[in-house]
């Protein structure tokens, strides 16, 4: 199980666990913005992947 | 940064919407909260406004404004010259019982939300405020739970958060909440080490991307 999976799976219990709303809330959105950082974290991988390449190093 | 929600309902304690709104703020601290009666003091008024960084306004919309109970309020104790609130915010969270759909060009309501709150972004222009994006709550009846608790923490970033719109700030503002909630719990404290360690990479890969872009310029 890779970091994000781990700590996916983590976020999910927290949720299923909460003993309040503002609680569950709170995870539910966190669990939202760590996917949003993943994304980002993968698009800028690809950009920076896109701009390495270059004909001349063909 | 010290908030003050001015709410505005005639019937506040009926209100679902105000409700939740004033319980989804427990546990934080630095706002205050402030329902306007019918009578008050003008001084004391100006006073609160003057102390706090951000002024929200938080009424359900009647008849495409605000309630009358808050224009009083704001005829009162809004002067140019006797109230200085030169670069502080003006935020609104405003209710309405009709869908957002409604709420554009070719729609029922025929224009935008924008523009029926327009009045208030000139109140905050005149003032030399700084008018934040509203959050407009449509239908509150109709949210389902999932709606609600994205919402709730919308609404905690709003009153809390100096940067709200920032991907940066909303990132530090749930670290900085884990922290408080991660007392001897280390599965939270893992988290946050993920939550940072990303953190740092994604910096890392801005910065070289910047320095790409740099490069090809």
């Amino acid at each position: 199980m890779d970091t994000q999976q781990w700590v996916e799976m983590k976020i999910n219990e927290l949720i299923e666990n909460s003993q309040t709303f503002p609680d569950q809330a709170f995870y539910r959105e966190l669990k939202e913005i760590m996917t949003e950082q993943y994304q980002r974290i993968n698009q800028l991988q690809g950009e920076l992947d896109g701009r390495m390449w270059s004909p001349e190093q063909w | 940064m010290k908030t003050l929600i001015i709410v505005a309902h005639p019937q506040i304690e009926n209100s679902t919407t105000q409700q939740f709104f004033k319980e989804g703020l427990a546990g934080f601290i630095d706002f205050t909260w402030h329902p306007i009666a019918n009578e008050y003091q003008i001084d004391e008024e100006r006073e609160l406004l003057q102390q706090a960084d951000r002024i929200i306004f938080q009424f359900p919309l009647y008849w495409y404004s605000a309630p009358a109970l808050l224009k009083q309020w704001i005829d009162d104790v809004f002067s140019v010259k006797q109230l200085d609130l030169t670069n502080k915010e003006l935020g609104l969270v405003v209710s309405t019982g009709s869908p957002a759909k409604d709420f554009q060009a070719g729609g029922l309501e025929h224009f935008t939300m924008s523009e029926v709150l327009r009045p208030f972004e000139m109140l905050a222009n005149k003032m030399k405020m700084r008018y934040l994006v509203p959050i407009t709550v449509f239908q509150f009846a109709y949210l389902n739970k999932l709606e609600q608790q994205y919402l709730l923490i919308q609404y905690q970033q709003y009153v809390t958060l100096t940067n709200f719109d920032s991907f940066d700030s909303k990132i530090a503002w749930f670290n900085e909440i884990l922290k408080q909630k991660s007392t001897d719990n280390s599965e939270l404290e893992q988290i946050i080490t993920v939550l940072e360690d990303n953190e740092d990479a994604r910096h890392d890969l801005l910065m070289d991307v910047n320095q790409f872009k740099q490069d090809e310029d």
